[in-house]
């Protein structure tokens, strides 16, 4: 109740603000700021006595305060907001990678590659197929030929398929997850970003030289190739850094560690790295092979997750664009439902091959459902890259994001909760556990 | 780590992170997108601005919060105080240099565009600075403190109020500037106010700053000057506003009801807001978002952050609550990181250029002693006998300039967006540097033993922080 109360009194405040001028002034993008962390905080809790995760409260947060339901947030402080977005996708980044134990996936790596390439490289396939018995819903098709068409659709399912590490990451540390299952799906997700990336430079490519959308193929394969090792081999030096100043001055890593953090969102897209392919490489480095301990640097940062994962996912709520979901609806949610079964068909196939845990086999599948960065990163490029459909599919990608945006999260922390490991993780005085008790 | 240096680290790390998320997206170049609204924070893939001036920009920022975050260390901390040049050091100064360095055309780190882009961060220390100021006012304490102690404080914040605004005021009419400006008005009670308020002789920032009996009396008189400066604030910002941008008609005074009101809406909300969380992450994003929540409608409503922040802070530590020793652990473990980026944001926006400015700052520092003079002399006539030892005998003429003077001049400029303002800046950031220099250089007789303590830091294990004891 108190909560809900709250949540009205704040609304209040910013509905007589906007008022005041109709254009986004002085003091916006602070007002925007403390109003999403305030109101994602306080709708998840709301949220959260429903039985449902705190992330689908920040979500919901976003989506009502945004641009397209309430208007509270608009679109121009949405925008100012961008940069908190870059820095918070490297923290995740980096925290994912830092709780990515190789020796503790060791036992279930020949799953973890099954899943890959069953459930991952089986759903772009399955995704592609299904897109292009699709094409009479989906009036960009109209223009090309079979042939054509086959190329888009290839391009598209890369494009669909992406896992998301923030909402991993955002439920583990909800739930305190710790177990096979929960390092699994974080290893796989992290993985199979990477395998995506790959994959979009060669459908881009091949899709480029039949399109013929005015693409330089070679272009296309050297920067995606840049992307993905260039973002590798920075990753590492990154990591390598952090490591140096965590074994050699020790205190104010956590400060350091976020300048790093800075540098990367900032001059990393300036120079075509993917900001959160290096962060998540700098973490795995630190974890894996530096001989400092990552634990102090995750304790810090564990800490400040919290902030992090409000204004974050808040964010991505108010950029759910509403009308636009409604107009693709059906393609969308047909196209939802098969990638989702495909990963549990996969998934489970994966897991009966590779003799898997029982809870890695019953619920890994699930990991892979939710769908954030990386699809949205990829609609921006095939937008810049293929201008000639490009600006539909990033409608249809946008659209299928939303919606496993919303409903994969619940399904996860489900099958976290079922599977046992929710709460394992030793209890730190940060760590906001309080989710699972609630 | 011990719980406490994690919050520490987590509070410090934090702040820095809005301060270089905001800082390092000022020197970005504006997004260019191609594509809907909704993917723009995707475009910098498409951003056209120069790599080599982003990296510049970007990396020199990091230098600069780098060595704010390193003013804040407490090794930092002691070694200036070895070097004599604490007082100067710990008031700020080398850091509103630096931001007026890190400005010139010729360096290129903080650009006009960053420093439009800082602006959001200027709001935010603004508005934190009047919640930390306003939170260490215990009203209860206040009922406690020697009788005389409000006929003191009045004339020791009047007699230097009065004087340097009319003198000040002189000689901006010898300029050419016309009575009928409001904006001299404006310019003239503005300097008086900030003139009118001093810090205790050792400032170690605003998180030590609540009076208690026993503590010095220049501790209760600087705590209570900062309270006539927010009063001064408040109507300055009503009756000298900008209309032109705002869809509300208001008369002047209701201007300044909106402010209170505002401020006690905010109050009452945070103070219902911080029973809320169960942890300390949780408890932090709740302080967080309410200042930064109270700042940006301030600045939104052309209001300053640091009065509506203030009121807040007064109904959050006032009205009882189990979390106010929460409240000041967070907002103290922030406190140096943010006042010193503050700073070096105050040096930024700084136009010292104009000589008119500088010939204000001896006539600001003369008025404050004079005034003060004059403060003393009545105060001890007046109310001499009634008050404790150190009250008013051992009363300075040259007391330092709160750091809140400084605040509330660039507030009232980032308000109003005046350019004009430049002169009052120049005259207040100047005149605060020669007060500090001209109290080193007076500072070097030991203290004799006293029975009341005159500052906090002769107390023998004073404690940091401001959370009660």
């Amino acid at each position: 109740m108190i909560p809900l109360l709250l949540l009205l009194a704040i609304g209040g405040l910013m509905q007589a603000a906007r008022s005041f001028s109709l254009t986004a002034g002085t003091g916006a993008t602070e007002l925007a700021f403390g109003f999403l962390l305030l109101t994602a905080y306080f709708t998840a809790r709301l949220v959260n006595q429903l039985g449902l995760p705190r992330l689908t409260g920040y979500l919901l947060a976003g989506v009502v305060a945004g641009p397209f339901v309430l208007d509270l947030v608009t679109q121009e402080m949405a925008a100012s907001l961008g940069i908190v977005n870059g820095v918070a996708t490297c923290i995740l980044g980096l925290t994912a990678g830092a709780e990515l134990n190789l020796r503790r996936i060791r036992p279930v790596m020949s799953t973890l590659r099954a899943l890959i390439v069953i459930a991952v490289l089986g759903g772009i396939a399955v995704l592609a197929a299904v897109l292009y018995l699709l094409r009479p819903m989906l009036p960009m098709f109209s223009a090309f030929s079979t042939t054509e068409a086959v190329a888009v659709c290839a391009v598209l399912a890369v494009a669909l398929t992406p896992q998301s590490p923030a909402v991993v990451m955002a439920l583990l540390s909800e739930t305190g997850a710790d177990g096979p299952l929960s390092q699994l799906v974080l290893a796989a997700v992290v993985v199979a970003d990477l395998v995506v990336v790959l994959c979009y430079a060669i459908a881009a490519a091949s899709a480029g030289a039949v399109v013929g959308d005015g693409v330089d193929i070679l272009e296309i394969i050297g920067s995606v190739g840049w992307e993905l090792a260039g973002s590798v081999g920075f990753g590492i030096a990154a990591g390598m850094l952090i490591g140096l100043f965590l074994r050699s001055i020790e205190r104010g890593a956590s400060l350091f560690a976020l300048l790093i953090c800075v540098v990367v969102a900032q001059i990393g897209v300036r120079v075509h790295l993917d900001p959160l392919i290096v962060m998540l490489t700098a973490g795995i480095w630190l974890e894996n092979f530096s001989r400092a301990d990552a634990s102090k640097l995750l304790e810090g940062f564990e800490s400040a997750q919290l902030p992090v994962f409000l204004v974050w996912f808040a964010l991505s709520g108010a950029r759910l664009d509403l009308p636009l979901l409604r107009e693709a609806i059906i393609p969308v949610l047909i196209l939802a439902t098969a990638r989702a079964a495909w990963f549990a068909i996969g998934g489970r196939i994966a897991c009966a091959l590779t003799a898997a845990p029982p809870a890695v086999a019953r619920y890994g599948w699930i990991g892979l459902v939710p769908q954030a960065g990386l699809s949205l990163a990829l609609a921006v490029v095939i937008q810049t890259n293929f201008p000639r459909f490009g600006g539909a599919a990033a409608v249809l990608i946008l659209s299928m994001l939303a919606v496993n945006l919303v409903v994969a999260p619940v399904a996860f922390r489900a099958a976290l909760i079922r599977s046992g490991e929710a709460g394992q993780k030793q209890a730190n005085d940060f760590a906001p556990n309080a989710a699972v008790h609630d | 780590m011990s719980c406490s240096n994690r919050t520490r680290d987590l509070t410090r790390w934090i702040g820095c992170a809005l301060v270089l998320a905001w800082t390092s997206s000022a020197g970005a170049a504006p997004f260019t997108p191609p594509i809907p609204p909704q993917l723009l924070h995707a475009a910098p893939r498409a951003a056209t601005l120069d790599t080599w001036v982003a990296i510049k920009a970007i990396g020199g920022l990091l230098a600069l919060l780098s060595l704010a975050y390193l003013g804040g260390n407490r090794r930092v901390v002691r070694f200036q105080e070895r070097l004599g040049v604490h007082g100067v050091i710990t008031a700020g100064f080398p850091f509103v240099a630096l931001g007026l360095f890190a400005s010139w055309p010729a360096i290129g780190i903080l650009s006009p565009d960053v420093i439009t882009g800082l602006r959001p961060v200027l709001h935010f220390g603004l508005g934190w600075l009047g919640f930390l100021i306003g939170a260490q006012l215990d009203i209860r304490v206040l009922d406690r403190v020697p009788t005389g102690t409000a006929y003191l404080i009045l004339v020791e914040a009047l007699g230097p109020f009065g004087i340097t605004a009319a003198a000040c005021g002189a000689v901006m009419l010898g300029f050419g500037q016309s009575w009928d400006d409001p904006d001299v008005w404006r310019d003239v009670i503005l300097l008086g106010t900030a003139a009118a308020m001093t810090a205790p002789r050792k400032f170690r920032g605003f998180a030590n700053r609540t009076w208690r009996e026993g503590r010095g009396a220049d501790v209760l008189l600087g705590q209570l000057d900062e309270l006539v400066g927010v009063i001064g604030l408040l109507f300055l910002t009503a009756y000298f506003r900008d209309t032109t941008s705002s869809t509300w008609t208001l008369p002047s005074t209701a201007w300044v009801f909106v402010s209170l009101g505002l401020g006690v809406a905010i109050g009452a909300l945070i103070f219902a807001m911080v029973r809320v969380p169960r942890s300390n992450a949780e408890f932090l994003a709740v302080v967080l978002g309410a200042i930064a929540f109270a700042s940006g409608l301030a600045g939104y409503l052309h209001l300053s952050p640091i009065v509506i922040c203030f009121l807040a802070g007064v109904l959050v530590t006032n009205f009882p609550n189990d979390q106010r020793a929460d409240v000041f652990r967070i907002l103290h473990h922030l406190e140096r990181p943010v006042q010193l980026l503050f700073l070096i944001i105050a040096g930024a926006v700084w136009q010292p250029e104009d000589w008119r400015g500088w010939v204000l700052v001896p006539l600001f520092v003369a008025g404050r002693a004079a005034g003060k003079y004059t403060g003393i002399v009545a105060s001890k006539t007046a109310v001499g006998a009634l008050l404790p030892a150190g009250f008013t005998e051992r009363r300075r003429l040259i007391t330092p300039l709160s750091g809140l003077s400084i605040a509330l001049v660039v507030s009232m400029g980032a308000t109003t967006g005046d350019p004009g303002l430049s002169w009052v800046v120049t005259a207040v950031i100047g005149g605060a540097m020669v007060t500090a220099l001209l109290i080193r250089d007076d500072a070097p007789a030991p203290p004799p033993p006293v029975v009341v303590p005159i500052d906090e830091l002769d107390e023998p294990g004073a404690a940091p922080g401001g959370a009660p004891r």
